[in-house]
């Protein structure tokens, strides 16, 4: 059973070598972002989550919704473990698996076959893990030969093709998504798509950052809002998506 | 700004901690507001998962090393080329300036070389190795410990290589290596383990100072040129002190001395490992301080 459970988490980036830039101490929202303001010693802060409380369980599929620099991706870093946040408590239970960015430890000297091997190691899987992955991603990603030669021999939508195929070769039981991971050609688009949405239905919970209303429509039972870093709306699928649009015709964005 | 949401609210926001099932599921919890102790906890446990992970840095720590010469068509041979070549010049230059006696120039120089490639790359590197990876901590939930250790096992693996070095030039002068030669396979241990360590301080210091690395760099060239690397201790006579004083001296004798066929100095032993062991103690405190905050830093 999957388990997931922010309490009031907060977090700020600090900002190095920009002291200047700000005059005041007054502290400032912009449209898109978070709130820009001064910690210990003067030194610029963004504040990119703010009171943000979550829970969920087992079949949560959660979208979501908010503006550019609304905290979408910070908070999918949060609840994978790769940011600590400066406040509040988080505690998940099960394998989390974060596609935020696939493409990590990808070395374009490597061959196709390397590469599978060193993106899927620095997703933490182990020899067994990795050895039942290569057949997968092989058939999945069409590459034939290619696989066999140095990935800067490929064109970018290869590239996409052989770092997706990895992402979602594994089967986590909280799945954390950013929905801009690439795609490829059309034809390879409906594939990615169904194997994405295979992924997302393997996995116990899914967090699923976005900008399109259809798939979170399609794959969520579940959305929230978010704005300046923080949670503003949490609940059923057309509700927040109401809002979320009346917001974005609206004066905020 | 609610920062003093304390344990156990009782069910408010849900944040109801049920501790019931606990199999073998992956289970991660984080509380900003944890004290030191817990923070000590996490940090050691950090480290436990990155050397439980020693197949991925090892792996990972080999394909860095293969990075720098691939397509070439030496291969890994050049480190031991380009090495060599620097041995042999350093050998017959110095070893004519300082009239080598009882040491033979080509070996002693080409051990202390390799050696001080090795522990240079851990300071001078160790103050960059997060912002080197930065890919992987800001992208991937890994234990950060694991780039250390890919990047100590890197210059590691290029230890032993350059090691050829030494071999080839103990052939040349017929250096009457003995028993004693096995020794400093200990006096290895020692020096790589501090290494790991090294890098482990540094990491968290160089990402948060950035000053550090411009003011370590040229007081390498000067630790270098102070240390008896190229010139044989023995020259010092009665000022042997300005070697003694120098902790590289003890890691380069605990080696390099067993190899040119003389037992390592207890003197020497006792201070590397004492450095080793003081080395260990602020590198584990430092990174259960600062492990949570390296990703902001970088």
């Amino acid at each position: 059973m999957a388990k997931l459970e922010l309490c009031d988490v907060g977090l700020t980036y600090p900002v190095y070598g920009a002291r200047s830039y700000l005059s005041g101490g007054a502290l400032t929202l912009a449209r898109a972002g978070g709130t820009i303001g001064r910690g210990h010693w003067g030194r610029l802060e963004v504040e990119a989550l703010a009171d943000i409380s979550l829970a969920a369980e087992d079949g949560d599929r959660i979208g979501i919704l908010g503006p550019n620099g609304a905290g979408k991706t910070t908070l999918l870093k949060v609840v994978a473990g790769i940011l600590r946040p400066n406040r509040g408590r988080i505690a998940r239970t099960g394998k989390t698996v974060a596609v935020i960015n696939p493409s990590v430890g990808l070395d374009p000297e490597l061959t196709g076959r390397e590469n599978i091997r060193q993106i899927a190691m620095l997703y933490g899987l182990t020899s067994v893990e990795i050895a039942e992955l290569h057949p997968d991603v092989e058939a999945f990603t069409e590459l034939g030969d290619f696989l066999d030669l140095p990935v800067a021999t490929y064109s970018a939508g290869m590239i996409t093709r052989l770092a997706f195929g990895v992402v979602t070769g594994i089967h986590p039981e909280i799945l954390v998504a950013d929905e801009n991971i690439g795609t490829g050609d059309a034809s390879f688009l409906q594939k990615a798509h169904e194997r994405m949405q295979a992924m997302m239905g393997r996995a116990s919970i899914l967090l699923l950052a976005t900008h399109s209303t259809q798939t979170i429509e399609r794959l969520c039972n579940r959305a929230i809002l978010m704005n300046h870093g923080r949670l503003l709306y949490d609940g059923g699928v057309q509700d927040v998506i109401e809002r979320y649009q009346k917001d974005t015709q609206g004066a905020s964005l | 700004m609610p920062a003093g949401t304390k344990k156990n609210p009782g069910g408010t926001l849900g944040c109801d901690s049920t501790g019931s099932e606990n199999s073998s599921k992956e289970r991660y919890e984080f509380d900003a507001d944890r004290g030191l102790a817990v923070q000590f906890v996490d940090g050691l446990g950090d480290l436990r998962a990155a050397v439980s992970m020693s197949r991925i840095w090892i792996t990972l720590g080999w394909l860095d090393f293969r990075r720098e010469t691939r397509r070439t068509v030496l291969g890994p041979l050049w480190s031991i080329f380009g090495t060599a070549v620097t041995v042999a010049v350093l050998g017959y230059v110095y070893g004519a300036v300082f009239d080598f006696k009882k040491a033979p120039a080509f070996p002693y120089i080409a051990g202390g070389l390799v050696l001080w490639f090795f522990i240079a790359g851990c300071i001078q590197g160790g103050l960059t190795v997060y912002q080197g990876a930065r890919g992987v901590l800001t992208e991937r939930n890994l234990p950060i410990a694991l780039s250390a250790f890919r990047f100590v096992f890197r210059y590691f693996v290029e230890l032993l290589v350059k090691f050829a070095v030494f071999a080839m030039a103990a052939i040349y002068v017929a250096l009457p290596m003995n028993e004693n030669a096995f020794l400093a396979i200990p006096g290895l241990a020692i020096l790589v383990a501090c290494g790991f360590s090294v890098v482990l301080l540094l990491g968290p210091l160089g990402a948060r100072f950035r000053d550090l690395n411009q003011i370590v760099s040229p007081l390498m060239l000067i630790a270098f040129l102070a240390s008896p690397v190229l010139w044989p201790q023995g020259m010092l006579g009665n000022n042997v002190m300005i070697a003694l004083v120098n902790p590289f001296t003890h890691f380069l004798a605990i080696v390099r001395d067993p190899l040119m066929g003389s037992p390592p100095p207890t003197l020497s032993l006792v201070i590397s490992l004492a450095i080793t062991a003081l080395c260990w103690c602020m590198a584990v405190v430092t990174h259960c301080l600062t492990k949570d905050r390296v990703v902001y830093w970088i």
